[in-house]
Formats: structure tokens, sequence, C-alpha cells
């Protein structure tokens, strides 16, 4: 007993100086003189290490100015609620985003200069969502994110396959490569979201989303006007041909994971990956010598009427209540400057969303640029989703079981449900 | 009584000590033919059975290691098995610098410490009062009171709790530790209570015809001979505080104060595939806690072993 | 055997605790309230106050931001209309069930190994040991590599291929790698108190056992198992209520699929965060606290059953 005792008091004595030495350097951080801190909330860790750099160059050019980079997505919601949200926040813009918005969460953004350097089609993109006292500007575009079929350039080349510009000639593609014994696309819905690219461009393609989701009742109200609009009716091809392009992926694809799909894809185990540019430094990293294409893919017989599919990947907004409005909106018109949004929109494979930008370098994504020049593009389908519907697991489930309707009866169900609880 | 009371009785009821272990360990005479160090005769069939069954738990933490040190490639090929052909140490470096390993470090540390001085002393002063004041209403109240917080899911609190947390200034690793202690309360009292309900009253009786104090006797008498039990306690406290993920995660406003963790967040994206680096990281914020059993797994075990049978 | 009769004799908790000078009518020394009061006020602050909050937001429409109204009882209503809710508490149920079970049948199979004859005992014991230690999130990471890559890896060289595809992506399966992963981590905690019960037994209970020519499977059905029956109620309890709360390790090995198959309570109830659905989600939460309260009440009370039948 008593040498537990003693040992007990050296370790508390221990304990004792640990904390004082603790609480020196967190005395220390108290704020100096005239620098303003602000907080940027950025919540894509692959992007973490570019943006310490971005925030380096800014403060080289504005000294009094100091930014920390807060990559804990978990912490933008508790900030709103202990009324001290992160000055400046990046969002992949979505409905999601567009609640914060429509809750007068984020500054107007309109006056800023950038704000008329911005591509209109963008601007529009954004504002489909709604719009804080209809007409503030919640968000500035910083990267628009292109996706479509990724393919291997060799193994076209091989088997003398062009990239399909028609439905049926995406079909022919593949039935190819089945004959060569080549796994046409690379599954990968271990991972469900990444069922939600081949979901995107099959619906894109065959359903003009944006009116769909306007027309969808978001309100009880909407409900008891029993609007003539499901998935039920308007999505059933969409789905049909979903499951038509998954027939087409290698058969353990229900336990690979995003992960083993850009290993297999990038040591050449398919002709074709069904991924958003940020795979594509991946499958280079893997193999530095693989040559890689991308194409929209094509959803009818007439190639004039097809698009591709974007992201809004990374938007800016300034907290409405933020003290350091100044110093925030100097931050941001810093990194929407037409060199810093080139530059990162190169690096990730990306696409500016400002006017009259510069055609992209990137001869991965190069296929997808003549539908961005000519604003021919869609929103991603899963942007238009609410997160209390856990779409990924519907996709995964369609998947798994092939049931195209008890996919779309849910869809349905699920999206009613939430729109019952809008009053 | 009421329902929680029975179990505490119950619970000290069954505790082990009038029996022992130490005579478990003791040399006994032995019927064998053979004596050995451990004073009986081995079970070599059992020994070895635990020996492979404890593959299920050296397997996945030598995996960690070997994944830690491989290469992005070798990490993205095969079953992850084989041992790095050339260990990639600079992944360490690499984790290290992306986390800001030593801030991260030092504020779950700063929690750590906190929680556990906190959760000591906050409870065992209240077990000490409801005990010695069981036959008044107020502290057998406050017990049930206490007790039943422990039912409350976490997600109902957490939101009113950032909110109040911001409000008095605690938005920060200290605000963590607080909510540590008060949230342990329940628990760590329900146990402090038990074995208190074991000390005699005898001891306390000398110090008090001394002419100490209800405080003194407090802090000379009882909180000494509460040190088993305070073992048990602290561990608990350490490894809840040190391995907590939710709360540091919504409390602390700061960036740069936030815990070991919440900062594996940085490898865990969808979009992630450095696995090697991810597994460096997430090793070097397992070490502490592995180093800390290592060292301390004798004291450890007995003040665990405790704390389960009160 | 003292043990036994001990439970018996356990005198109601009031009167072996008040101290012998206590008169009916004594006054209680201020310092005891100063003991207990301050902890008091912080745990309404911090644990009551922001629990009723949250209480009181499950019958309004507030996303935890911004506007919000009151909306009566319709978050309920839309509760118990939502399949997937209700999908998630039965899935919830019977991974709680099944965890427990096997978490003690392996605890105790555990715990009478590790109390047996063993060779190199502090050392095995202390291998198992060490999950306890470990964050329960990191550990989850490495199983989900396992499962994925690993194992499907290693089954397809030996040609066994049902396992050649990941347990994660199975819909009927992907819950036996929650519970695996489960027992993992909860295990130890359940074996130390069997250990600790298997120790309170005296040796000369199972040597005269053995010399009236009791075999170790009669010595364990009849000596071991009735003596650690109360511990396996303990364990029940302690472990079903935090099963019923899985979060961490189904987000880190499943995300709730394959499809919808693996969905916790806990995890609906997180996602009401992020989602703008946080008022529902609370009310779901409510229904969560008054059914676990319910489940709590009923183990106890077959637990004072117990310790009558003893």
């Amino acid at each position: 007993m008593s040498a537990s005792a003693i040992s007990r008091r050296s370790i508390l004595a221990a304990a004792g100086i640990a904390a004082a030495a603790l609480a020196l350097p967190a005395c220390s951080n108290a704020k100096a003189g005239a620098v303003t801190t602000i907080r940027l909330q950025q919540g894509k860790p692959e992007v973490v290490d570019y943006f310490n750099g971005l925030i380096k160059d800014f403060e080289a050019k504005n000294p009094d100015i100091r930014v920390v980079q807060d990559f804990n997505g978990g912490n933008w919601v508790p900030g709103l609620i202990r009324d001290n949200p992160a000055d400046v926040v990046t969002n992949a813009y979505s409905v999601t985003t567009a609640d914060f918005a429509k809750k007068g969460i984020f500054a107007n953004l309109a006056d800023l200069p950038a704000a008329s350097m911005a591509d209109p089609k963008a601007l529009e993109l954004i504002n489909s969502f709604g719009q804080y006292n209809g007409s503030e500007l919640s968000a500035l575009p910083f990267s628009l994110a292109a996706a479509g079929v990724i393919y291997n350039v060799d193994l076209f080349a091989q088997h003398n396959v062009k990239v399909p510009t028609t439905w049926s000639e995406f079909l022919a593609a593949c039935q190819t490569f089945t004959a060569a014994g080549i796994t046409p696309i690379y599954g990968t819905f271990k991972d469900s979201w990444t069922l939600g690219q081949p979901y995107g461009y099959v619906s894109g393609g065959t359903v003009d989303l944006a009116d769909f989701f306007s027309r969808m009742p978001t309100t009880a109200a909407d409900l008891k006007n029993n609007p003539d609009v499901s998935f039920t009716k308007d999505f059933k091809v969409a789905t049909e041909k979903f499951l038509q392009v998954l027939g087409f992926m290698q058969k353990d694809a229900g336990s690979r994971a995003y992960t083993d799909g850009n290993a297999a894809f990038a040591k050449g185990g398919s002709a074709m990956y069904m991924q958003g540019p940020w795979a594509l430094s991946e499958l280079t990293t893997i193999n530095p010598a693989i040559q890689l294409g991308t194409f929209p893919l094509p959803m009818s017989e007439d190639p004039s009427v097809t698009q591709a599919q974007v992201t809004l990947d990374m938007t800016f907004s300034i907290a409405r209540s933020t003290p350091r409005m100044d110093a925030a909106k100097r931050f941001v018109s810093y990194l929407m400057e037409p060199a810093v949004v080139n530059a990162y929109n190169n690096k990730f494979s990306a696409f500016s969303p400002l006017k009259n930008a510069e055609k992209t370098t990137n001869e991965q994504v190069a296929g997808l640029q003549p539908f961005i020049t000519d604003g021919k593009y869609y929103l991603n389908v899963t942007n238009y989703f609410p997160p209390a519907i856990t779409l990924n697991n519907y996709f995964q489930t369609l998947a798994l079981n092939k049931n195209t309707d008890a996919f779309l009866t849910t869809l349905d169900d699920s999206w009613h449900r939430v729109a019952a609880r809008n009053a | 009584m009421t329902p929680t009371m029975t179990t505490a009785s119950k619970v000290t009821a069954l505790r082990p000590e009038l029996h022992g272990p130490a005579k478990l360990d003791a040399p006994r005479p032995v019927r064998t033919r053979r004596i050995n160090r451990e004073g009986y005769k081995i079970n070599w069939w059992m020994t070895s059975l635990l020996l492979v069954a404890s593959l299920t738990i050296l397997v996945p933490l030598y995996f960690t290691i070997s994944m830690a040190l491989k290469s992005p490639e070798q990490a993205a090929s095969g079953t992850g098995f084989a041992w790095p052909t050339d260990p990639h140490w600079e992944n360490f470096a690499q984790a290290f610098e992306l986390t800001n390993y030593p801030a991260a470090f030092m504020s779950t540390a700063f929690i750590t410490v906190i929680s556990v001085l906190g959760a000591l002393a906050a409870s065992s002063m209240v077990a000490y009062a409801i005990v010695r004041n069981w036959d008044k209403k107020f502290f057998r109240l406050s017990y049930i009171y206490f007790l039943s917080a422990m039912f409350v899911p976490f997600p109902v609190v957490i939101l009113p709790l950032i909110k109040q947390t911001a409000m008095f200034g605690l938005d920060n690793p200290l605000g963590v530790a607080f909510i540590h202690i008060v949230g342990g309360i329940s628990f760590n009292s329900l146990l402090f209570i038990a074995f208190l309900r074991s000390i005699p009253v005898e001891l306390e009786e000398a110090a008090r015809l001394d002419g100490a104090s209800t405080w003194q006797t407090f802090r000379k008498v009882i909180f000494p001979l509460l040190a088993p039990m305070s073992a048990t306690v602290g561990i608990f406290a350490f490894l809840g505080s040190w391995n907590d993920f939710l709360l540091p995660q919504m409390l602390i406003a700061d960036p740069a104060l936030q815990t070991l963790p919440v900062v594996q967040q940085l490898f865990q994206g969808q979009f992630n595939t450095n696995y090697s680096l991810a597994f460096a990281s997430y090793l070097m914020a397992l070490a502490p806690t592995l180093l800390v059993y290592l060292f301390a797994q004798r004291w450890i075990m007995s003040g665990v072993m405790r704390g389960a049978v009160k | 055997m003292t043990a036994p009769a001990s439970v018996r004799t356990v005198a109601p908790a009031a009167s072996d605790t008040a101290l012998k000078i206590n008169h009916k009518k004594r006054k209680v020394d201020p310092t005891y309230y100063w003991m207990i009061v301050p902890v008091l006020v912080l745990f309404a602050i911090f644990s009551t106050i922001p629990a009723l909050i949250g209480g009181f937001f499950s019958f309004t429409n507030y996303a935890g931001y911004g506007d919000w109204k009151m909306v009566g009882l319709r978050n309920f209503q839309n509760i118990f209309s939502d399949p997937e809710i209700l999908a998630s508490y039965a899935f919830t149920f019977f991974f709680a069930i099944v965890a427990t079970v096997v978490v003690n049948v392996v605890a105790l199979l555990l715990a009478l190994g590790l109390n047996s004859k063993i060779k190199f005992k502090t050392g095995i014991r202390g291998i198992y040991f060490i999950p306890m230690v470990l964050s329960g999130l990191i550990i989850a990471y490495v199983f989900n590599y396992l499962f994925s890559n690993t194992l499907p890896g290693i089954a397809e060289a030996l040609g066994i291929a049902p396992l050649a595809t990941s347990i994660l992506a199975n819909e009927q399966w992907a819950w036996a790698a929650i519970v695996f992963v489960t027992v993992w981590q909860a295990a130890p905690g359940a074996t130390i108190i069997y250990l600790a019960g298997l120790q309170s037994i005296s040796e000369d209970v199972y040597e005269a056992a053995s010399l009236d020519g009791a075999g170790p499977w009669r010595q364990l059905r009849s000596i071991s198992l009735p003596l650690i029956a109360g511990y396996v109620v303990i364990n029940t309890i302690l472990g079903f209520k935090g099963y019923l709360g899985t979060y961490e390790v189904i987000v880190a090995l499943t995300g709730g699929g394959p499809g919808t198959a693996t969905q916790s309570v806990a995890m609906r109830i997180f996602s009401g965060f992020s989602g703008g659905d946080y008022s529902y989600q609370m009310a779901n939460a409510i229904i969560f606290f008054i059914i676990t309260l319910i489940i709590s009440l009923l183990q106890l009370q077959i637990l004072r059953r117990r310790e009558v039948s003893l």
C-alpha cells in the first residue's frame, strides 16, 4: 500500500510539472500587436499542404494578416453554434452548402471585384440552389472539377477503339474490350461514394437535373400539392443504363475500394475508369508512364447534346458575422487572382471558373475542355441530395441487388420523408 | 434502496481481497515431479494455445508497423503482409510534420493530465461526502442525480455543450478536460464509493479524536487510503481522455490546439490513398498509450483489475 | 467459500457507512457541502442543462444554426414512420446482443486460459490486454485494410474462393466483421473482470475437488462457473449499454454499408449534425435514451433477482 502511494505521489508530481510546462507555450500564444489572424476552414485533406503554401505567399504579401488553416471539417458547425465560425470557408458547393447560405450564414460577395471576374455560368450554378435575400452571392467559385470517363490511351489504341461520341459507340467499345479479355471499366463500389460518378454521368445525360430538382417537393406544403414529379418516373432510363454500365465492370467490383481501383487501372487492369480528376494524380503516381485521357460519357445517339459533368469542387465563402471582414475579403481576393486560380486548377486537373480562362494544358482532361468552353456541363446529381438521404448507401444496394424499381422507390420515399420534415 | 445502490453493494460483495491474488502467485506445496519457477506444473498445451491465439492481437500490430514503413507503391500492392524491403523511416518524419505532432501531442497531454487530476480530486471528494452522509437525504439524492446522468446519450448534450463551453471561454483543451471530468463524475464516484465502503470507520475516528477537521481527515487519512482505487480511476481517465475523438473535435475552436486523434483526419479523407503515411501517423498517435502500457503494465493491470471488481 | 455468503450478508448500504458518532439529528459538517456542492453545480451546468436543452430542441425544427420554431411532436411522429430509423434500431439491437454474447464467451475462455497454469503468464497476459489501451477508431482503420486487402489476398493465394472478396462488402456478413473488431477491443476489459473473479476462488477449493476425483471439466462446471456468475451479469450490463451506442467501429469499417446493412442508431443520430437534420435526430436520441434507460433498469432488476438466487 505505502509503496504504491509513494509511486503515485511521484507520478502526480511529475504530472504537475508537465502541466506547468504545458501552460507556458499556451500563454505565449497570445495575440501579438496589429496582426489580424483569420481562420480558413478547408476540408479537403489532400490539398492542405498546397494551401499552406498559398497562405505563406499571402502572408508574405500581407504582413498584417495571419491565416490559420483548419482541416478539421467537424469544426464548421460547432463554430456556427458558438457564434465563432471560421472567417473563410471552402466548400464543394451543393444543396448542403446552400442551406447555410439560405440561412444567411455567409456574407454577400457580389461587390468583390473577383465576383465580376467569375464565369457567369459558374455563378449561375451557385445561385441555382437559392440565394439569401433573393440576390446575394454567397460563394465565389475557385475550382470547377469536370469529370468524365478516364481512359487508358494505349489500350484504346492497341484495340483500335476511338473515343466514343454516342451511347452505342460506347457500348461497342466495351464489347470490344470484353471480347479481347480486358475489363472495360474498373468498378470500386466497396467505397460507395465512387458510384456517384457513373450514376452522375448516366443521370446527367438523360435527365435535365437542374429542372428536375427545381420541381421536386422540398417542404411539407409542396408535398400536399401532390407534384407530378418523381425519381420513379424520370430516372428509370438512367438507372437501367447505370446497371448496364455496371455490367461492364469486373466481377469483384463489390469488394474493391477506391485505392484498389487506382492501383488496378494504373497498371492497365481495365480500359476505362469512371472517376473524377482527383484520381489522375494518384494514377500517375502509381504508374508515371501511363497515358490517360478523359471523355464525357455520351448518353444518346446525338453527339451534339453530350455534356460534361462538373462539381463546384471548391468555392470560397466568408462568414457574415466575422469581425475581420476586411482581412477575410483581402484573403479571398488574393485566392481569386487569376494566377492563383489557374495554378491550382492546373495542378489538380480541374478547370478555372473565371471568364476567358486559359485552356488547360493538362492532356489528361483536355478532352473535356470544349464542353467547359461551350458551357455544356451539368452539376453532379449527388450535389442535389441533402445529406439526410444516405444516397451512397442506396447506390451500393442498387449495385449489389440490381433492383431498379426498389432503388427508385427508396429515393422517392426518402426524399418525401425529408421534405415532410421541412414545414 | 434504489436499484443502482444494489449494483454497488453487489459489486463490493464480490471483492476478492479476502482471498487475494497474492495467494495464488505464492509458491505452494506441489505434488508434481518437477518444481519450477512458477511453483506449479506448467500446462504446456494451454500455453501454446494461448501463444498461438495471441497472434490475433500481434498480427494487426505487426501489420500497422510494417505498413508504416512502406513506400506508397508497396503499400498499395499485395496483401500488406510482407516486411518492407527498404524501410521508409521518412514516413514518420513526414507525418510528424503534416500533423504538427508536437503541438497535437502537447494538447492531448495537457487535456489528459488535467482530466486525470480533476477526475481524482472531484470524484473522491464527492464520494467521500456522499458515503459519510448517507443518512442525509441531500447526499442520497445527489448520488442518484449523478448516477442518472450515466444514461444520457452523448449526442443529446453535445450541441448545447458547444454553446455553453464557448460562453464560458472554454472552447479549448481546458474545456475538453473540464467536460471529461464532469462527464466522468458518475462512473468515477461510483468506483470510489464502492471502495470507501470497505474502509473501516475506525481509521478515521482516530484522526478525529486527534482533532483533525473533516478536510484534514480527508486529505491526510482518506485520500491516501483511496490510492489503489485512485490508480484505477486515473487509468480509466487517462485512456478515456487520451483516445477521445468526438469531444475535442467539436469543442476546440482553435485548430492549432487540436488533439492527436483528431488530426488523424488528415489521412481519412475519401480521396486519401497514402496508406503508408496514414499508418505512420496512426502509429505515432498510438505509441504514447502503448509505451505507457508496456512500461507500467503490471501497475496498470492491478489497477484496472481492482476497478473491475469494485 | 465465503464469497457467496458475503453476497447475502452485505447489509443495506447505509448501515455500514454512517459514522458511529452519527445521531439522527446530527449536523453535517459544512466541509462536506464544500466537497459536493461545487461539483453538483458544475454537473448541473455542463451535463443536466445541456441535456434539457438538447431534449427541448427535439420539439423544434432547429438545424443547429439559424432560426427555428416549435413543431410539437412532429419529429417523433416522423421517426416512427421512418423505415431506415427503425431498421437501424433492429440492427443495433441485433449487434448489441451478438456482441455481448461473443465478448463474454471469448473473455470467459480467455480468463480461464490466462488463469490456468501457463508459462510466461505475465507476458501472455500483457499481450492480451494491449487492445484495451489503443484508440478504437484507429484500430478499426487497420482492420478495414486487413479485411479488404490482406485477407482476400491470402484467401486467393490459398484458393479459398468464398473468402477472396472482402467480408466488408458482403451484405449478409459485414456485421460479423464489426462484431470481430468489437470483440477484439472489448474482450480484454471483460477478461480482466472474469480474471479477478477467478482469482477470488481459493486454490484449496480446487484441490479439495481434485482429491475428491473431480476432473478439470467437472471443476470448471461445478466450481468456477457458478462462482463467477455474478461477474457475467456485470459484464453483460456494462457491455450491452456500450454496444448499443456503437459508432466509431462501424464508421471506420463499413460506413453503414454495404447498402444500408450496418447502420447503427448512433450513426443516424450523429448524421444530424452535418445535415441540418439536428432536431429530428435529437428526437431520435431522446427515444434512444428512453429505451436505454428501460433496458438498464430491467437489467438491474434481473441483477437483483440473481443476487437472491445466489
